[in-house]
């Protein structure tokens, strides 16, 4: 057993671009769960992921993956970690036994059965080209890369954008199979919010650069409430309790993010359940408070 | 989980490159194969055959041989031409980049696979320059003298150096075309001024610097021109090295 709690750690993450500032982002991923980092796109969920990667440099900030600086122990923590990435990385003229040969140049982990052994679970040809298959084959084809060195956290980023739902849910399948081993760990960047709530164990949402929200997921929906209301009723709430509200012809739903407190100071109304997809868009327009 | 001691191998960080490049790099064997051996029947002709028989001035006849000679001996060169062009490939595919970057592979280690295709480019030529020597000697019945061997060292000196040069900007400039413009104005502007010194100084009479001359001059450094070509294969795997360490912005 390994004796971090924390698959991934990032505090005080700051990247300034001209016209963007990842801004002092924080979060944990706990060894053996799987955290859906939201966000829509250009919010930063990229930029976050190349510093994990230590593909850019930052400004300010500690990662540690697997307890240890991502930068002072790059190369060791990188031959456990899996990046997955939105486009499939090998040339259209690679086969996926050629693909094979280049991952075993790469990782001292290298398990070419069970690279292998995915293939043929995912029915994914061993010698036509990788340009020949379609957007789902190449993730597959990707993931089964990933899943064949041992990797101990998982990164993807954006992985299942674009692809089928039938295809999302093999994918996330496997990744529940994955995350039978305690000490594996994912963290999965994503707009498509459906696939978090299905899968994920805790939920960062990022927007503009800067964290909204982090936590467990099933609190974050527990704690987060809609109302629908008359717009005469939501007049009268305390603004200070409402993320924002959507307001239509018919009257306004108002997004609360401490339900408990809500449900006491306002009995009268009704509080639905609420989805990730509804967080995200009603903290995405927070700043409007009103919107339609 | 296997550890065999075929992961990780140098080949193996070599595979894609080669996979990539394999057309090229066939397409050049092919050609310097055939214009050496181009070079050698010309030669063999004005010898012993046509060209021989139908020169009638002896002079043309020295020169004619003279120009295979020096064409055979250099055009395996050639081949390093194509040597920025590996450095190209990864910024053509900017996911296999970031997906490099993901991996345990050292820069160093990715540097040195870098020059692995290079350095074979220049075994290959080295080979060829030797196979052209051989079938000179063969034909013509001339000793290979340490002047020509110094000259194609010299000559590979200098295209080992470019080709280095030339993969430097490309590695610099993120294979944008910027780097083919400072690569040329930097490394050919010097060499035209000095070509134009040179003419200048020499009243007009510029052809002082003749092969013959500068094979003299070249003999007594052959060890220092292979230790340099070492040198600046290990001088570039080092600045691939601190370039690819390099982060994105």
């Amino acid at each position: 057993m390994s004796d971090y709690v924390n698959a991934l750690e990032i505090n005080g993450l700051t990247k300034k671009y001209d016209g963007f500032t990842l801004d002092n982002v924080s979060f944990n991923v706990q060894k053996g769960s799987i955290m859906g980092f939201i966000g829509q796109n250009g919010s930063g969920k990229s930029t976050t992921i190349k510093a994990i990667l230590n593909i850019i440099g930052v400004n300010s900030g500690e990662i540690k993956i697997f307890g240890k600086d991502h930068i002072k122990s790059e190369y060791e923590v990188k031959e456990d970690i899996a990046a997955v990435f939105d486009e499939l990385p090998f040339h259209d003229i690679f086969t996926a036994v050629q693909i094979e040969k280049i991952m075993r140049g790469l990782y001292k982990n290298w398990n070419k059965d069970q690279y292998f052994a995915y293939l043929d679970r995912f029915s994914l040809p061993r010698k036509k080209k990788v340009g020949q298959f379609s957007k789902g084959m190449k993730m597959k084809l990707q993931i089964a890369a990933a899943l064949s060195h041992g990797a101990r956290l998982l990164i993807m980023d954006e992985a299942t954008t674009g692809l089928d739902p039938v295809v999302r849910n093999e994918i996330l399948d496997i990744f529940h199979e994955y995350l039978q081993d305690e000490e594996n760990s994912i963290l999965m960047s994503s707009h498509i919010t459906s696939d978090l709530d299905k899968i994920a164990d805790s939920v960062t949402f990022i927007d503009k650069g800067k964290i909204l929200l982090t936590g467990y997921k099933d609190e974050i929906l527990e704690n987060h409430a809609v109302i629908k209301c008359s717009k005469a009723d939501y007049e009268k709430l305390d603004k200070a309790d409402v993320v924002s509200a959507r307001l239509n012809d018919f009257g306004a739903e108002a997004m609360v993010f401490d339900r408990e407190n809500a449900k006491k100071k306002y009995p009268s109304l009704a509080f639905d359940s609420t989805t990730l997809e509804e967080i995200m868009l009603f903290y995405v327009n927070r700043e409007k408070k009103e919107w339609k | 989980m296997c550890r065999n001691s075929e992961n990780q191998s140098f080949s193996l960080l070599v595979y894609r490159s080669l996979v990539l490049s394999r057309k090229s790099l066939i397409i050049s064997i092919l050609t310097v194969m055939s214009l050496t051996a181009m070079f050698l029947l010309i030669l063999l002709s004005a010898e012993k055959g046509n060209i021989a028989k139908y020169s009638t001035d002896a002079n043309n006849l020295k020169n004619t041989i003279e120009v295979m000679r020096i064409a055979g001996q250099f055009t395996p060169l050639l081949m390093l031409m194509a040597v920025p062009e590996f450095f190209s490939q990864d910024y053509g595919r900017t996911v296999w980049r970031y997906f490099k970057k993901s991996t345990p592979v050292t820069p160093f280690r990715t540097a040195a696979s870098y020059y692995m295709l290079p350095i074979i480019y220049v075994i290959i030529a080295v080979v060829m320059m030797a196979v052209f020597m051989l079938g000179d000697y063969l034909i013509t019945g001339e000793a290979i003298g340490k002047g020509r061997i110094a000259i194609s060292l010299l000559a590979m000196l200098i295209s080992v150096f470019s080709a280095v040069y030339v993969s430097f900007f490309v590695q610099l400039f993120k294979g944008s075309m910027a780097a083919t413009v400072v690569s040329f104005f930097t490394l050919m502007v010097p060499f035209f001024v000095w070509d134009i010194k040179r003419g200048l100084n020499s009243n007009g009479n510029a052809n002082n610097l003749s092969l013959d001359s500068i094979s003299e001059k070249a003999t007594p450094y052959i060890p220092l021109m292979i230790i340099g070509i070492v040198l600046i294969f290990f001088i570039g795997i080092v600045l691939s090295a601190m370039l690819y360490k390099r982060r994105e912005k």
